[in-house]
């Protein structure tokens, strides 16, 4: 259960799940989509919040690139 | 029943125990080749495509069902290895299920034996500039001469002199950034297994007072969790004078070590 997560006695966040159930991490956008993926998988992709995909992609992409050295 | 569809949370290698059955009565364990998918049945309707997009955009809902799926999810995975399904998956029949997991095949064993025995925790560092931009001044020869040039200077000239300084600042402090996410990321991959950088989430959004500087995943061995959360504790210790805080959080199902093929 959720409680047994160990999150430094605060509560568990819906960020907090949203960045992990969604697999890659929290996507930035304003939109919410629902794709079909393969023939009879319905997969519901999630984009919640907001910001810019554009700015976020590229701090993301210089800041990995400097950990990564 | 027969025309309804499966919602999907994960795949394990055996039956779990009655306890979770008797928590969600609407849980189902459905056998496929040498795995149990848990799943429930929900109507088509609830989950069409008009009807989740309406869903998705009540917060609400959004958090009861998110938080339903990790509960179901944490609460198998206390008992055995489980493979979890992205929140909100669906198959639209048995046999379909069924023929998804066969494809999978052989790549559904080596994510058992890649995450048995293993942990996926998350590690989110954060910076709070405005320490961070007090210390750099008091620290940078150069900031600090600047600021004693705006205090002598004409109007014209401080205004000047203050965007220099400002650019001085923000160029100092993406070093400072960088490095300290650096140190932190690098002694944490060091103790795990396999590690993922996911991407970075803004102020406004995370809601954290302070630019987040890391988001980090590492997959953990269960004998290494111990040694991992103490070296976060000790970053954090370490850290803290220079604005730094890290926040933790897990053991979560193991959602960025698992290649499930959409």
């Amino acid at each position: 259960m959720q409680e047994d997560l160990y999150t430094a006695n605060r509560q568990v966040t819906l960020l907090d799940i949203l960045d992990r159930v969604l697999n890659k991490g929290v996507v930035i956008s304003g939109d919410i989509i629902i794709s079909v993926a393969g023939i009879d998988l319905v997969y519901v992709g999630l984009r919640v919040l907001l910001s810019s995909v554009e700015t976020m992609e590229r701090l993301d992409a210089a800041r990995a690139e400097g950990l990564q050295q | 029943m027969a025309q309804n569809i499966l919602y999907v949370y994960c795949i394990v290698r055996q039956l779990p125990g009655a306890d979770i059955v008797a928590r969600y009565p609407d849980l189902v364990f459905i056998e496929a080749g040498s795995a149990y998918v848990a799943a429930k049945y929900v109507s088509p309707l609830e989950y069409s495509d008009a009807s989740m997009k309406l869903k998705l955009a009540d917060e609400e809902w959004l958090d009861r069902n998110a938080r339903e799926h990790l509960s179901v999810n944490v609460m198998i995975m206390a008992q055995q290895t489980i493979i979890p399904f992205n929140f909100g998956t669906i198959f639209k029949t048995r046999e379909s299920l069924s023929g998804f997991l066969g494809d999978y095949g052989r790549k559904l064993d080596e994510s058992f034996d890649a995450l048995e025995d293993r942990e996926e925790w998350a590690v989110k560092a954060y910076c709070n500039e405005s320490l961070l931009l007090k210390n750099l001044h008091l620290e940078s020869p150069a900031i600090a001469a600047i600021e004693q040039e705006i205090q002598a200077a004409s109007p014209g000239k401080a205004y000047l002199l203050k965007k220099k300084k400002e650019a001085m600042s923000a160029s100092a402090l993406e070093g400072v950034h960088q490095g300290h996410a650096k140190a932190v990321w690098g002694e944490l991959a060091a103790l795990s297994k396999e590690h993922v950088l996911n991407r970075l989430i803004p102020e406004d959004v995370s809601g954290v007072d302070g630019r987040m500087i890391v988001n980090g995943v590492f997959l953990i061995a269960n004998t290494d969790v111990g040694a991992f959360i103490r070296t976060t504790e000790d970053l954090g210790e370490r850290y803290r004078d220079a604005g730094v805080f890290l926040d933790v959080t897990g053991p979560w199902p193991p959602y960025d070590f698992v290649d499930i093929p959409y």
